[in-house]
């Protein structure tokens, strides 16, 4: 699904507050929400990979580049030249198993093309030089222009071969949402999931920290576990996570119709 | 709102334990003390259990120090402070203190119904508060916590406020500041209960006999002379036994 509402913090925390029994903030300041509030929306992405993100980098010396902070699933990385609006010979890089370097020359890899005497990893006649790509072996291919990235640690790691591909990384990702304090970045059908997992959370404050009201806080933070039902299939968490799943229903008639064909020819 | 005077609440009191005559033992001034005694209890009873404006005082343009020296107790060097304007009910989570707001008139923000609240915590509190960039004391979230009659401010070090707005629960004032021919501010429908406790207060002090505290030279003290208070059952009398 898509929408184009998105709402604020503020609109939770208005419902949230007054749920978890502190309108006024005085049993729990402001803030608390607030982070409460981007906690379930990062897991809430992660569940769901509702946040995709975009973002162009230059290629490094040395071959190496942070992910976006707010990335935990890359789901593609392509090389290009000029710039973002004028986008020229761009290239799908792809991903090599075990690859390392460190910007100079060579690399550590598995499978570098040429593996003298590997019981496992043959070697191939193409691949003299350098740069071999894990993906497959083709005579007709110059293996030493395939991109290629692997990531460790936080860091994607490319081919030398990118160098040449452009000066430009372009990086499409999933991202957690990032650091939401006043902008409305929280998709409607994310609302009663977020609401729900910020009251838990202050009740489950609550509880802590006033053992006096034990006895009134235990029933509603029962209520309001169920009402999310987190590791469950039958709360606000799991049903914002399908929706944001489920195709718009132009999507779904029209795969219908690409599908319903029996062939792309012309006349039929 | 049209409230009993103090006076008269007190001469009830003297006129009940029958101290109106010239050789009185129970002053005028030591009823009121009864008084703001007992109402100073039962206010704060009734300001926990009733979630009412009736007993808010606000106080405006309440002046922002900071203290160039540091002076113990409770005054530290360098921080930004406001004194609290009256004595105020010491209620669990320093609740004696409604709200306390700043608005910045270079904002031209006004009315001040959008002035930015100021949150009650405590000093270890704050450590925690300073583990999150969403909870740590700035502009945006600034805090207050207590310390004896001073309320220090902080995450507005930057910010040049210097007059705050707050709202407190004040006990009544003691009795070298009260007027008893001013509108004594007690819950209406709690005089009743007033008055008993008073009594009571007064039929305890009777329970002390003067001759007692006379040094004449003599044992003349007698057991026959001192008033007992009536024993109360605390039982229910239409209960069978």
């Amino acid at each position: 699904m898509n929408t184009g509402h998105y709402i604020t913090p503020d609109e939770i925390i208005f419902n949230a507050a007054i749920f978890a029994g502190d309108k006024d903030y005085k049993k729990i300041p402001k803030g608390v929400y607030v982070s409460f509030i981007r906690d379930a929306f990062r897991e809430l992405n992660m569940d769901s990979f509702f946040m995709e993100q975009r973002v162009d980098l230059d290629m490094p010396s040395n071959l190496t580049i942070a992910l976006p902070v707010d990335c935990f699933d890359v789901k593609n990385i392509y090389m290009f030249s000029g710039d973002i609006c004028n986008v020229n010979n761009s290239k799908k890089v792809w991903w090599k198993r075990n690859y390392f370097t460190k910007g100079g020359d060579g690399y550590i890899a598995n499978d570098k093309g040429i593996n003298n005497d590997d019981p496992f990893y043959p070697s191939r006649p193409g691949g003299i030089k350098e740069d071999k790509s894990l993906i497959r072996w083709d005579d007709r291919t110059d293996l030493n222009n395939t991109l290629y990235y692997n990531i460790q640690m936080g860091n994607i790691m490319f081919s030398s071969s990118c160098r040449a591909a452009g000066a430009k990384i372009h990086i499409h990702y999933s991202g957690t949402g990032g650091n939401i304090i006043d902008a409305p970045i929280i998709p409607i059908y994310f609302k009663d999931a977020i609401e729900d997992f910020v009251v838990e959370s202050a009740l489950r404050i609550r509880v802590a920290n006033e053992p006096s009201e034990i006895r009134n806080l235990s029933p509603l933070l029962q209520m309001y576990s169920g009402r999310l039902d987190k590791n469950g299939m039958n709360g606000s968490w799991h049903k914002a996570a399908q929706r944001v799943r489920s195709m718009n229903t132009s999507q779904r008639e029209e795969l219908k119709e690409y599908l319903g064909r029996g062939a792309w020819v012309r006349g039929f | 709102m049209a409230t009993d005077r103090l006076r008269i609440i007190v001469d009830e009191v003297l006129v009940t334990i029958k101290q109106t005559f010239d050789d009185k033992i129970v002053s005028q001034a030591q009823a009121a003390q009864w008084v703001i005694f007992v109402g100073n209890r039962l206010l704060s009873q009734h300001i926990s259990k009733r979630d009412s404006g009736q007993f808010l005082n606000i106080f405006v343009d309440v002046p922002v120090s900071v203290a160039t020296t540091s002076s113990n107790p409770n005054i530290v060097k360098g921080r930004k402070y406001v004194e609290l304007p009256a004595n105020i009910f010491d209620f669990n989570m320093d609740s004696g203190v409604e709200y306390i707001a700043y608005y910045n008139p270079d904002e031209n923000c006004s009315p001040e119904a959008y002035k930015k609240t100021i949150q009650r915590t405590s000093p270890s509190d704050l450590q925690w508060l300073n583990l999150n960039d969403l909870t740590k004391p700035s502009p945006k979230a600034p805090y207050w916590y207590r310390a004896g009659d001073y309320l220090y401010i902080v995450g507005i070090e930057s910010v040049p406020v210097k007059f705050l707005e707050m709202g407190v629960y004040m006990t009544i004032n003691p009795l070298e500041e009260i007027d008893i021919d001013q509108p004594f501010n007690f819950p209406q429908e709690l005089l009743e209960v007033l008055k008993r406790q008073v009594v009571d207060l007064a039929r305890f002090s009777f329970l002390f006999p003067g001759n007692d505290r006379s040094n004449d030279g003599d044992d003349t003290a007698s057991d026959n002379s001192r008033p007992v208070g009536k024993t109360q059952s605390v039982n229910d009398p239409n209960a069978a036994q």
